[in-house]
């Protein structure tokens, strides 16, 4: 199975600088879709879902592949290589600006920024280091998903209430969006909150930006700026945005601090 | 039908719609889009013991979940009320003022400015403490079943390995044994011996390759080979099982298949030998005939089908589901006259599968069957 198909790679854009756009844990590509059109103009856009998310393809999910985010990184690289992007603004959002680093650790030449949205490199609290959880929050976490798995489910086959005279009666009614397989939501959350990557972040020879959101659970702002201390001569923006997303939550913000980066 | 014009009714349906909001079995929370709570019914105060002036204006939504839910709500259900306007059933556990966890279950929807920008979200909460109990219980089945299923598979296989030394041994007194001068009695018993060895020999070999793809050890090769010599090559070996039948083995080969591809020879060769060796066992008259066409030649890869007919005892549709299922078989009948364990396509599948492709049949009860699959492999230069 190609590469493109696997992980449902779409581009868009006339642009020639190759942009890359890689979502975090609990979505899939949609999420970028307030961000990408103002970048279309000036660059080519690369959109695609990580294997096991979104319409990538569930056959190609690999437990032992996928139970690093290193098996992650090098699905970007593949698709990198496939399409032969040069000079790469990656731009990856939560756990998806880890992959983004060990990408970039891999194959330096390869990108030209990286564009960090939300990004944690160990989410649970250690000594002198505070990520924001405990490793029992993570197995809560696990549980929770659980109770959604019905719920999770019905994303995944939605087709089941059909309805003959409204076709698209069914869509509406269910998650259409970041839809993915349970049993590989649990894993994908196990390896997320499990990933510590402080040891990688000073490896990065790509300039980064950071892009830290107020009132973020996930990320903490101490951890925004944990990153940026360790990130060789990368800019960290405080955004007025809360919660998690601001690609979506403020797409404006979020645009303006991209465009200043890469300028 | 009740009477809806008595005067008690009436003067229930004339209550303001106020209050029907408050007291609906429902709890109903707007929020900013940052989650801010802006109104919440007396029913969810109820619900939680939360004072509505300790909400309104005070909490965000999500500092009402559990620690995880907030971090599903963070990455999950915030994001697809962004994008999708609405939210369908999600089970959210409430933590309450007395700490306890009351589980619900929420519907969303996002209010949007005429410009489309979000203004507020609306949440529906439902008590979903039976429920979540239930559906608990349905996931705790299904695990156990899925361990069991498990567990039976490991056994096969551990089983098929032990028997596998043995059978290696009968075998190779049988082949010594044919040395020895025998008489056309025992030169007969031997023969049965040494193809009885054999066929036992093929189902453990199943069993055990069943296993190794049901543990995800697979690796496609992408080597240059020939697919028209393949499937040439493939009929060939299997004329002389034809023509033991008396039945036609046919072949046809599209000349524009390109004579050089990447792939994995010798699993595609496994897939297409289970289904032409399938199409013999079950066919009695007609014939059995084998296609590969091409569908589509691109510069990097080119698409291939390759089919089997046969106009054999056909499947009844009902039946279709069963034959891809491990250990199972269009009907009970099939095992004791026509042999093997029911491996043979679930195998194929998970072949193709890893292929990234689906293994597709079209079959008429006693009018034959036909399978195909599609397949894009790349050329040489390509890679």
């Amino acid at each position: 199975m190609s590469v493109l198909q696997r992980n449902n790679v779409r581009c868009l854009g006339s642009g020639s600088r190759p942009m890359l756009f890689a979502h975090g844990f609990g979505c899939d590509q949609n999420m970028w879709r307030f961000i990408t059109p103002a970048f279309e103009a000036s660059h080519r856009i690369v959109l695609f879902d990580h294997v096991g998310s979104g319409k990538s393809d569930l056959r190609a999910y690999d437990r032992r592949k996928y139970s690093q985010l290193q098996g992650y990184a090098a699905d970007v690289l593949e698709i990198c290589r496939e399409l032969a992007l040069e000079d790469v603004v990656f731009v990856g959002h939560s756990v998806s600006a880890m992959i983004g680093i060990l990408a970039a650790i891999a194959e330096p030449r390869r990108f030209s920024k990286l564009v960090l949205v939300g990004p944690s490199p160990c989410y649970i609290d250690d000594e002198g280091y505070r990520g924001g959880f405990a490793r029992k929050d993570l197995e809560e976490l696990l549980e929770f998903m659980d109770a959604n798995f019905l719920g999770w489910a019905g994303a995944v086959a939605p087709k089941i209430m059909g309805n003959a005279e409204r076709p698209d009666l069914a869509d509406e009614l269910t998650n259409s969006f970041c839809r993915t397989d349970p049993d590989i939501a649990r894993h994908f959350a196990r390896v997320t909150f499990m990933s510590d990557n402080r040891a990688d972040l000073p490896k990065v020879q790509v300039p980064c930006l950071v892009l830290q959101c107020s009132q973020d659970i996930i990320a903490p702002t101490e951890v925004g700026e944990y990153v940026h201390r360790h990130l060789p001569g990368s800019r960290l923006v405080l955004m007025r945005a809360t919660g998690h997303c601001p690609n979506l939550s403020a797409p404006e913000e979020t645009i303006e601090a991209m465009r200043s980066f890469l300028q | 039908m009740g009477d809806t014009g008595s005067p008690l009714v009436q003067s229930l349906l004339d209550e303001d719609v106020e209050e029907a909001y408050e007291h609906a079995p429902a709890g109903y929370v707007s929020t900013l889009p940052d989650g801010t709570i802006v109104k919440a019914n007396a029913t969810f105060c109820a619900w939680t013991g939360f004072a509505r002036e300790t909400l309104v204006g005070q909490r965000r939504l999500q500092d009402l979940f559990s620690l995880p839910g907030r971090i599903y709500y963070e990455t999950h259900l915030g994001p697809l009320l962004a994008m999708q306007g609405s939210l369908n059933e999600v089970a959210v556990d409430v933590l309450c003022a007395d700490e306890r966890k009351l589980p619900t279950m929420i519907n969303a929807a996002q209010k949007r400015s005429a410009a489309g920008e979000p203004i507020l979200n609306r949440f529906t909460f439902f008590n979903a403490i039976d429920r979540r109990r239930y559906e608990q219980q349905l996931l705790e089945a299904r695990r156990a079943a899925q361990a069991a299923a498990q567990a039976k598979t490991e056994l096969l296989a551990m089983l098929s390995h032990d028997i596998r030394s043995p059978l290696g041994s009968i075998t190779a007194v049988a082949h010594i044994l044919e040395t020895a001068p025998l008489g056309a009695e025992q030169r007969e018993a031997l023969r049965i011996l040494k193809s009885s060895a054999a066929s036992i020999l093929a189902l453990v070999e199943e069993v055990l390759e069943h296993s190794a793809l049901e543990a995800g050890a697979i690796t496609l090769r992408a080597e240059p080979f020939d697919p028209q010599a393949l499937v040439r090559e493939l009929v060939q070996g299997l004329q002389p099982v034809a023509r033991e039948k008396g039945i036609p083995l046919e072949c046809e080969i599209d000349p524009r298949v390109p004579a050089t591809l990447l792939g994995d020879r010798v699993k595609l060769a496994q897939v297409l030998g289970n289904l032409v060796g399938n199409a013999l066992k079950f066919t009695e008259r007609g014939s059995v005939r084998v296609a590969l066409e091409l569908l589509e030649a691109g510069e990097r890869q080119a698409r291939l089908r390759f089919r089997v007919t046969d106009s054999g005892i056909g499947i009844a549709e009902e039946a279709l589901p069963r034959i891809f299922a491990e250990y199972g078989q269009a009907h009970d009948g099939i095992a004791p006259r026509y042999g093997g364990m029911g491996l043979g396509l679930a195998i194929a599948r998970k072949l193709l599968h890893a292929h990234g492709t689906e293994l597709e049949v079209r079959s008429r009860l006693g009018e034959g069957s036909e399978f195909w699959f599609d397949l894009a492999l790349r050329r040489p230069s390509a890679a």
